[in-house]
């Protein structure tokens, strides 16, 4: 047990300071010689706030986070708020639209897949699902560059900022969602079909329709909605591999490089929205459990 | 007339009319007003973190910088320093003065007049310590710098201790700011440039795209521009590209007229494309050079170093890796540079016995085990610490393992590199510093330069390389200059610090209706003013 709360509290450790690197010495790269001396290296150190203990420097970041300023990058000379606020717009609308295409996609084909349990429909309905679950984020946007861009140029090859520039890396970070969110709305929904109020309200002489729509899947959407909520999630991270691919700006190129240059501003705001965003979602979920089934009550 | 004479009169007449036809369409495309919108999409880790290049050491920002400001001094395609914004300078007879005469009529993009105060304002703020400047302040002779002073509204003058060979190389891509838009922006002037040149910098969207708008009051005549006036493009539109493969298909989506840093592996089919236009940007500085580390084993026994440059063949590597669309780089910079000794090009060629004898000499022996050679019990293994072209690591692998060295190259991005240079954690490492003049041969192997932010990675010790190459800063005269320089580049070679294999020329890729793309006196730079897009 203490191991384990050992383990717990280690993560509390802020590892960006426990890895090799000064921010100072990458910022100096290529200064001549004799311009850099100690003395200036220190002053430097002054100036970024670097010099103070790690949690004097964490209490100062809260305190200025409070009242909206999240400081300057050090690679960037930007405040860091700008930075972290431009390129957040880009990953949320990226992710939304991401969430879009694998609801769309994803829901149909695994009520289908359920209703048509052990057909070829089930077994077709399954493989495209695999295809998404195993099919690799950097590869599927390469083909569809190639496919769709390059050789049809039906869209732009680089996403950039442009509204049409979204529409193939949220095909791309969608398709990849909807395997999942197939295969786990197959599984939940061929589960409460067999369940004995689905019986009953057949007994009824409840249309097929209403069966399944009002009583069947409002249940199985239980499971669904917790994964739609951990995959928004994901679509956040699987957003710095397609920012790549497709030459889109975002929060996940930003942070890559600023954990590459030692930007510790940068890194401290960009977690910080990540991690917001990532309550905010949770609580999103925890909101439509309450909406989809009726027996949730939070007092 | 019978009917074979009509069909020829009718041929001619016909012939006759496409002829005019043709001629009539050229002279309207030629009387057409040039303009146009330029998009060119390059590498999207070639995105600076600033834009300005008083801050920011990367060639790609100078190119930018150039659009929106003019320079001093220009250096034009031929190599040759013209006066831009100087009318022109003179130097003390010791070397030590530089004299700037400056035009009286240019104007900042704000409004504000480019005066002698602006000069100095620029300069002093490059060699101020505060503004963080790399390299171009080195260019600019930091070390030996005194003062700039106003002597009137149109001359100033800058004060070193000592000559400072470097200056009109600085001077040519030092770009002008405007001191009251510097002082209205502070620390975010770099996204907001204002300068005097024929494009204004309107949005820079990182991660995306930087773009610029023509200024249509612009009146300069820069050497280098063919035309008066303003551009004639209306705007240029930088697009970054995150994968490297699909920078080599962009262009023929349409989504873009121009590519910078076109792949090599896609080169031929462009080539052979009657739509596209391709242009080599030959490069001078250090090549695709991997610096050894001379301060620890078992790189700093000169015999293993040269078992190395006895083991490869630049010829074979370019062929089997590139299609010979590289170039060869046998010393410490390439043929492309000033002062290029061609003695590098002989000193070492394809010898494998050789290279064994040599490392038999220093005492490593095969193991006939693993077929690595070893030394006290310690394995020859080397790590080859590299930005990109892992190509070329493995290619060295391949031909080290042939004398029983182990090669591990190892692919970092570029701040973990400067972290590992910084702490020696090595035996090869990539070094590569571009410049039209040779000092870059003096940063990176003089060994006072071995200090956090110096670009003396290897840490050779030679004193009498390092008198040669503190005598190259202090010498104005370019003959000396040269036979200093080429000294330095024989003692680099001889002792076999570092391992030259290629260097790769900056392609661009281009469509036909691209016109007036003019190449600067290095690969990396091109002139934009010239340029439009046909219609």
């Amino acid at each position: 047990m203490i191991r384990y709360i050992g383990q717990r509290l280690s993560a509390l450790v802020p590892v960006m300071h426990v890895l090799p690197g000064d921010p100072i010495h990458l910022m100096l790269a290529g200064a001549e010689a004799g311009s850099v001396t100690p003395e200036r290296m220190e002053q430097l150190r002054k100036t970024l706030g670097l010099h103070q203990p790690l949690h004097v420097q964490f209490a100062r970041f809260v305190t200025n986070a409070l009242r909206g300023d999240l400081g300057r990058s050090i690679r960037f000379e930007s405040p860091v708020s700008q930075l972290v606020g431009e390129a957040a717009g880009y990953t949320f609308q990226l992710s939304i639209a991401g969430m879009a295409v694998a609801l769309t996609l994803g829901l149909p084909l695994g009520i289908i897949a359920a209703l048509t349990e052990n057909s070829w429909i089930d077994a077709l309905c399954m493989f495209v699902a695999l295809l998404g679950v195993s099919m690799p984020l950097f590869w599927l946007g390469q083909v569809l560059i190639m496919g769709v861009a390059i050789r049809l140029q039906w869209l732009p090859a680089i996403s950039g900022d442009q509204t049409i520039g979204i529409i193939l890396p949220a095909l791309t970070l969608g398709f990849i969602s909807a395997g999942l969110i197939s295969r786990l709305t197959r599984a939940s929904l061929t589960e409460v079909l067999r369940d004995d109020f689905v019986r009953t309200a057949r007994a009824k002489g409840l249309g097929e329709r209403i069966v399944i729509v009002r009583h069947a899947l409002q249940n199985a959407l239980i499971p669904v909605l917790t994964v739609v909520g951990l995959q928004f999630g994901g679509l956040l991270s699987g957003a710095v591999v397609t920012e790549t691919v497709f030459s889109r700006p975002g929060l996940g190129t930003l942070i890559v490089k600023g954990i590459l240059w030692h930007d510790y501003p940068l890194i401290q705001g960009a977690v910080l929205l990540m991690a917001g965003s990532y309550v905010l979602v949770n609580l999103g979920v925890d909101v439509l459990y309450a909406w989809v089934d009726p027996r949730i009550h939070y007092a | 007339m019978s009917r074979p004479q009509r069909r020829l009169i009718g041929f001619i007449v016909l012939g006759t009319l496409l002829v005019y036809a043709v001629g009539w369409a050229q002279l309207v495309a030629a009387q057409a007003p040039r303009s146009g919108n330029l998009t060119i999409a390059t590498r999207g880790s070639s995105e600076p973190a600033s834009m300005d290049a008083q801050v920011d050491p990367y060639a790609i920002t100078w190119l930018m910088n150039s659009w929106v400001t003019d320079s001093l001094v220009t250096l034009t395609a031929e190599g040759e320093y013209k006066p831009n914004l100087a009318t022109g300078w003179s130097i003390s007879p010791n070397g030590n003065i530089w004299t700037l005469r400056l035009r009286k009529d240019v104007k900042f993009q704000d409004g504000t007049p480019l005066t002698a105060e602006a000069v100095k304002f620029n300069i002093d703020r490059v060699m101020n310590p505060e503004t963080r400047s790399a390299l171009m302040a080195n260019y600019l002779g930091v070390r030996n710098f005194q003062k700039t002073e106003v002597i009137n509204e149109s001359t100033v003058k800058v004060h070193y201790t000592s000559p400072v060979p470097t200056v009109l190389w600085g001077l040519s891509i030092l770009p002008m700011w405007s001191p009251a838009a510097v002082a209205k922006f502070g620390r975010d002037f770099h996204q907001n440039l204002v300068g005097t040149g024929a494009f204004k910098m309107v949005e820079w969207r990182k991660g995306s795209h930087i773009q610029f708008q023509r200024v249509t009051t612009y009146s300069g005549a820069p050497p280098a521009q063919e035309h008066v006036g303003a551009a004639y493009l209306n705007s240029v539109t930088i697009r970054f590209v995150g994968e490297e493969g699909i920078l080599g298909e962009v262009l023929r989506s349409g989504e873009v007229n121009m590519v910078i840093e076109l792949p090599a592996q896609v080169l031929a089919s462009y080539r052979t494309n009657p739509n596209f236009q391709v242009v080599a940007g030959y490069q001078p500085g250090a090549g695709l050079q991997f610096i050894m580390n001379t301060e620890r084993p078992p790189l700093d026994d000169v015999r293993v170093r040269r078992a190395l440059r006895f083991a490869y063949d630049q010829e074979r590597m370019n062929q089997t890796l590139y299609d010979n669309n590289y170039v060869v780089v046998k010393g410490p910079v390439t043929k492309y540079t000033r002062c290029y000794w061609k003695g590098a090009e002989e000193a070492y060629r394809l010898d494998p016995d050789r290279a064994r004898t040599l490392l038999e000499e220093a005492g490593w022996r095969v193991n006939t085990r693993t077929g690595i050679r070893e030394r006290d019990g310690r394995p020859l293994s080397l790590v080859m610490v590299m930005l990109h072209h892992k190509e070329i690591g493995e290619y060295l692998a391949t031909q080290f393992r042939a004398i029983g060295v182990e090669l591990r190259p190892e692919i970092v991005p570029g701040p973990v590199q400067l972290q590992r240079a910084i702490a020696g954690q090595f035996d090869l490492m990539y070094e590569r510093l571009r410049s039209f003049e040779p000092d870059d041969l003096y940063s990176m192997w003089y060994s006072g330069n071995t200090h956090v932010g110096g670009w003396a990675w290897s840490r050779y010790q030679n004193p009498t390389l390092d008198q040669i190459l503190l005598r190259t800063q202090a010498t104005a005269d370019p003959r000396e200059r040269c036979r200093l320089f080429t000294d330095a580049q024989r003692i680099i070679t001889e002792n076999a610090t570092q391992l030259p294999t290629l260097d790769s020329p900056i392609y661009y890729a281009m469509h036909r209706s691209v016109k007036g793309f003019k190449l600067g006196a290095f690969g990396a730079f091109f002139f934009i003013k010239d340029m439009h897009v046909q219609r």
